[in-house]
């Protein structure tokens, strides 16, 4: 190769043993070519002078590395703005994420509350009180009483009509609120069906199906806007039963 | 703050000499270098590989120069681009002897640049690739700015007035 070509690797080539491959060509040429190895020579030697003076001649204040370093320790780190924005969003999201579960779990605990203190009442008043105040076989005509004395709406529920056994009706304090009553049987087993509006009792939307609760079979739930729970001596295979026939659940 | 200071301050002198051949004087040196710490510890998440802290704070001081320059432009340029690329001797070799003061004195009369890669060649110990990666172009486009750059201060040298000085291994014996 013709030293003519190579001016600018002769130039720059960082010494005489390099064997970094960009300069490979160079290495072979002054192999070969005493006149440019003798340059190169020359110029490295140059080239070390200078850079030589040059580190010489820029002597480092005394005072700088403590300047420095107190310029820096009084400015605080800036964190990328994408990093920031995340940051935020993701603990946003995450309070978000934990007080949406937090809160759905203590309203889940709340209604199991109200719905076991629900059943536990309607027991209680179920074994107090066997007989009606107003007897009938008629349940709307027990749903119109009903309606009178307590003076708002008490429908027939479906499960009603679907028993067939109707006996009366009476009105009752269930827990802080007055509630309607029907008397009447499953099977010939003595059982009360309560109405009352569900948000008194904080059980709106809740279900209980027919279960065994203090050797009695139990059931909540909703039906227009009325909530009712059902206390009966039946087991709760034909309770079930009955629910399935009204399609209450 | 702990980690900054381990990791940058102990490249603190080789920066400031390097300021020091960009800028031309002690005072602008020292600001340049303190301007660059602050943009260090602004940005110093930034830095993935503390291993490559040095070539990060050269990047960091280039560009720093480079905008200084242009904003201010106090210094008298030679056109490299009108340097024909010929044999003359005086452009291919550097002279026998020359002063302290004229290697400054050619070095700041050159384009920002020309004068950035030649510093960073001299003063950082960087190889052509990382002074590429430290000035984002190819490294080609390194070598050729350093031989113009060379060119142009062999040139300078060469035709300097002041009495010469001959530099043997950077002590100064006058002739």
């Amino acid at each position: 190769m013709r030293c003519e070509n190579l001016k600018i690797e002769l130039d720059t080539v960082p010494s005489l043993e390099t064997n970094d491959p960009y300069f490979a060509g160079v290495a072979s040429h002054i192999q070969t070519c005493d006149i440019c190895r003798a340059k190169l020579i020359k110029r490295l030697e140059a080239e070390r002078s200078i850079k030589i003076a040059l580190d010489t001649m820029a002597p480092v204040p005394e005072t700088l590395v403590s300047s420095v370093i107190n310029n820096t320790k009084t400015l605080r780190p800036v964190k990328s703005r994408w990093r920031k924005w995340s940051a935020i969003a993701a603990s946003f999201l995450l309070v978000v994420g934990l007080s949406a579960s937090s809160y759905s779990y203590w309203a889940h605990l709340q209604t199991q509350s109200a719905l076991k203190r629900l059943c536990a009442i309607s027991i209680k008043n179920h074994e107090m009180h066997s007989e009606p105040d107003f007897i009938s076989v008629n349940a709307e005509q027990i749903a119109t009483w009903l309606s009178k004395r307590l003076d708002r709406v008490v429908r027939v529920p479906e499960f009603i009509l679907a028993s067939s056994a109707v006996e009366g009706g009476r009105r009752c304090a269930l827990g802080k609120y007055a509630a309607g009553v029907f008397h009447f049987e499953i099977g010939g087993k003595r059982s009360t069906l309560f109405s009352f509006y569900p948000q008194q009792f904080n059980v709106e939307g809740a279900v209980v199906p027919p279960k065994l609760d203090m050797g009695y079979t139990v059931a909540v739930w909703s039906e227009d806007g009325l909530g009712y729970s059902l206390v009966s001596e039946a087991p709760p295979d034909k309770v079930k039963a009955l629910f399935v026939k009204a399609k209450v659940i | 703050m702990a980690r900054f200071e381990e990791i940058t301050i102990p490249h603190v002198e080789a920066l400031y000499k390097m300021a020091y051949h960009l800028a031309g004087t002690r005072d602008n040196a020292e600001d340049m270098v303190q301007e660059v710490y602050l943009k260090a510890r602004k940005s110093f998440h930034t830095l993935k590989e503390y291993k490559k802290c040095k070539s990060w704070l050269c990047s960091i001081l280039y560009r720093h120069f480079v905008d200084e320059y242009r904003r201010r432009k106090p210094y008298v340029e030679v056109d490299i681009n009108n340097i024909p690329d010929n044999d003359k001797p005086e452009e291919n070799d550097w002279p026998e002897h020359f002063k302290f003061e004229d290697i400054s004195r050619s070095l700041n009369k050159l384009d920002p640049k020309y004068r950035v890669p030649l510093v960073a060649h001299f003063l950082s110990g960087e190889s052509y690739q990382e002074i590429a990666e430290s000035l984002d172009i190819p490294m080609g486009t390194v070598m050729s700015r350093i031989h113009r750059a060379k060119k142009a201060m062999r040139k300078e040298l060469a035709s300097a007035t002041t009495p010469p000085l001959k530099i043997v291994n950077g002590a100064k014996n006058e002739m």
